[in-house]
């Protein structure tokens, strides 16, 4: 997983004052090594009486089972939870997740990082029937995400390569899109550049698939971007959830 | 088997995990939990038909001296092999794709070999599970 000491997370993280809510204790000690690592201030509450108790933190770390307790406090919160969990979070607030068990602190980090120096992305559109556009030269990811997406009624357009997924996008105008990097013709950050520079398109939300092996690609997918990532090989559940978020949003 | 060079830390260990279950059935329960029997026909069925030219590109990429287009090969059957919970075809990818990377192909002509092996016993178990 990515070393988060190894670029600028350890920068962006240092100094911050980061709450953590009822997270349990076999977490909680391990998230508090990785803070005191990029030399970030943290404090744990076990518990809190409303989420005005947070206005103080730059950043909240919370589980999922107080989402309804927390969601209506202004900072950023990175939730811990089940992939079950997720579906329940208000997309209004400014969140991202872990889905644990297990806990992967370098994951966690990175997720940290993005929540404070991501840009906010709002599309355009707002459709009743949500389009989401996957690229991927593997027909199997593409048959997954075409059957998750459509579980809860959104309707996948799927590109094969690089040069199909701008084509694509170009005419249906999604309300985000799931982008694989290693693709013929033109590359996920390829496409990904090109998106942006788009103003058609630069703010359409675009989640990155990646493979394990390639965690330099997260980091260098959220300077290009990206909203998102789900790591390959990925839980169909997890991309459901991160990708409803990016829609519910639009 | 190539005997002429030593085989990579990574992949003899990987060798003592052949003889697990080449399937992992925790995917194959994900992709239940779709609640679509037919997407599992579906996922077979295209990673039946879309792996044997990759596997056809490694060879040929092998028999050239190809480091990159055998890591660039491997890498493709990688993300389908883990879609479908074949487990250890994924992590000889993995390993064919990291050897590529490295630019020497030491190691990897019996890697291929395993991975061929492994190949047919995953779509062996697919299939049986996809008529069960």
């Amino acid at each position: 997983m990515i070393d988060p000491r190894s670029f600028d997370a350890a920068r962006a993280l240092t100094g911050k004052s980061i709450a953590i809510v009822s997270v349990a204790r076999d977490f909680s000690g391990s998230i508090a090594a990785g803070l005191e690592g990029v030399r970030a201030h943290w404090r744990v509450l076990r518990e809190f009486r409303s989420a005005d108790d947070l206005d103080p933190f730059d950043l909240v770390i919370a589980d999922a089972a107080v989402v309804p307790a927390v969601a209506s406090c202004r900072k950023p919160i990175l939730f811990l939870g089940g992939v079950e969990d997720m579906a329940a979070i208000d997309a209004d607030c400014d969140h991202d997740f872990v889905v644990v068990p297990p806990l992967n602190v370098d994951e966690l980090l990175v997720r940290l990082h993005h929540l404070l120096t991501r840009h906010r992305e709002r599309p355009g559109r707002s459709a009743a029937a949500p389009v989401v556009l996957a690229a991927d030269d593997d027909p199997t990811t593409l048959a997954i995400v075409r059957a998750v997406l459509g579980q809860v009624g959104i309707t996948c357009a799927t590109a094969a390569n690089g040069k199909q997924a701008l084509e694509r996008t170009r005419d249906l105008k999604p309300n985000a899109i799931v982008l694989d990097v290693n693709m013929p013709f033109l590359d996920g950050f390829e496409v990904l550049a090109s998106l942006r520079a788009d103003p058609h398109t630069a703010g359409i939300p675009v989640v990155m698939l990646t493979s394990v092996q390639q965690e330099v690609d997260v980091l260098r997918g959220f300077s290009l971007g990206a909203a998102d990532y789900v790591a390959k090989p990925f839980n169909p559940m997890e991309l459901l959830a991160r990708v409803q978020r990016l829609v519910q949003k639009s | 088997m190539n005997i002429a060079t030593p085989e990579p830390d990574d992949l003899a260990a990987l060798r003592q995990r052949l003889n697990e279950d080449p399937i992992d059935l925790e995917v194959i329960d994900n992709l239940r939990s779709l609640g679509d029997e037919a997407l599992i026909d579906e996922v077979v069925q295209l990673y039946a038909k879309d792996s044997p030219p990759r596997i056809a590109a490694m060879r040929e990429a092998l028999a050239a001296g190809d480091a990159v287009a055998v890591a660039r090969a491997a890498h493709g059957l990688k993300s389908s092999s883990g879609n479908v919970g074949a487990r250890h075809v994924h992590d000889l990818c993995a390993a064919l794709e990291s050897i590529g990377r490295g630019g020497s192909l030491a190691g990897a002509s019996s890697a291929l070999e395993l991975l061929e092996r492994e190949y047919a016993r995953a779509t062996g178990a697919l299939e049986s599970l996809r008529t069960s």
